[in-house]
């Protein structure tokens, strides 16, 4: 009986995630390139542990705060790239071709 | 064939110096490294100006060398080393990959799509990212900000994908942690 129990018990290690690698499959899950049963064995750890599903769920928020952020510009207006700018960069241009 | 001398760099700069800077600005957030990686695009664009066959109209190729000083910029970057300490997840995890207590994700309050109106917010999560070794910074920079598919991240910084997925998952651990201890405690 007890050798039954400890064959249940490394039979359910063999399916049951640790939150380490719940969390690691959860990023790595935004990628596609989990296999079948690490899925299966990634939703039966969510289903039991309300913290990586917390993880799941924020990591997918900071997903798309990344994305947004990418496309928010918090610099000043850059259309007045000085004149003083611009000749700089032409000096230094003009110093290259002649140093070439 | 028109053979194009400094003139015409000098007539590009003032045309299109403008439209790269904001092109850059959206890829680099910081101003200064925005405005050398646009200088370096002409120094570039001189060098090789005998390979311009002007197929391509000067803008195309301009952004095309820019696009490549851009990813330099952040293959630079990746190849700093991360230090143990920010590569050892046992901060996070117990040695049985338990959740540590104090850092077990906690629910956020108002966690929606308007937070990011908040420029305070918005602030916190570039510090935020700013924080991170930056060779993370680099590869998630590169995944949001450029928009680049995995594998070619792993092509452009030299990387594996296991070794990508990992970046990916410690950034992500750092970033929650940062953003709950900098906004969601603070407030």
């Amino acid at each position: 009986m007890s050798n039954l129990k400890t064959k249940i018990y490394k039979g359910m290690n063999k399916v049951m995630l640790d939150c380490e690698t719940a969390s690691l499959f959860v990023a790595q899950k935004d990628y596609s390139k989990l296999s079948i049963l690490n899925r299966i064995k990634l939703w039966l750890h969510l289903l039991t542990c309300k913290h990586c599903r917390e993880f799941a769920r924020q990591s997918r928020s900071i997903t798309y705060y990344m994305k947004v952020l990418g496309s928010i510009n918090e610099n000043e207006p850059v259309h007045k790239l000085s004149d003083d700018q611009k000749k700089h960069i032409i000096e230094e241009v003009e110093k290259q071709q002649y140093t070439n | 064939m028109k053979i194009l001398d400094t003139p015409d760099i000098a007539k590009w700069v003032d045309e299109y110096a403008a439209g790269l800077l904001k092109r850059a600005m959206f890829k680099i957030s910081d101003t200064e490294i925005a405005k050398d990686v646009v200088q370096d695009t002409f120094l570039a664009a001189t060098e090789k100006l005998h390979t311009f066959k002007g197929e391509s109209s000067p803008k195309t190729w301009l952004y095309s060398i820019l696009n490549f000083k851009i990813i330099d910029y952040y293959r630079s970057k990746a190849r700093q080393t991360v230090s143990p300490a920010s590569q050892s997840l046992l901060k996070f995890f117990t040695e049985t990959g338990e959740w540590n207590d104090p850092k077990k994700p906690r629910a956020w309050e108002d966690d929606d799509s308007h937070i990011l109106d908040d420029p305070d917010f918005r602030l916190v999560m570039r510090n935020c990212l700013e924080a991170l070794p930056e060779k993370w910074n680099a590869c998630i920079s590169m995944k949001y900000y450029l928009d680049k598919k995995g594998d070619e991240i792993c092509q452009d910084l030299g990387i594996t994908p296991t070794n990508l997925w990992q970046i990916i998952h410690r950034s992500k651990l750092n970033l929650r942690d940062c953003i709950e201890t900098n906004w969601y405690n603070d407030h």
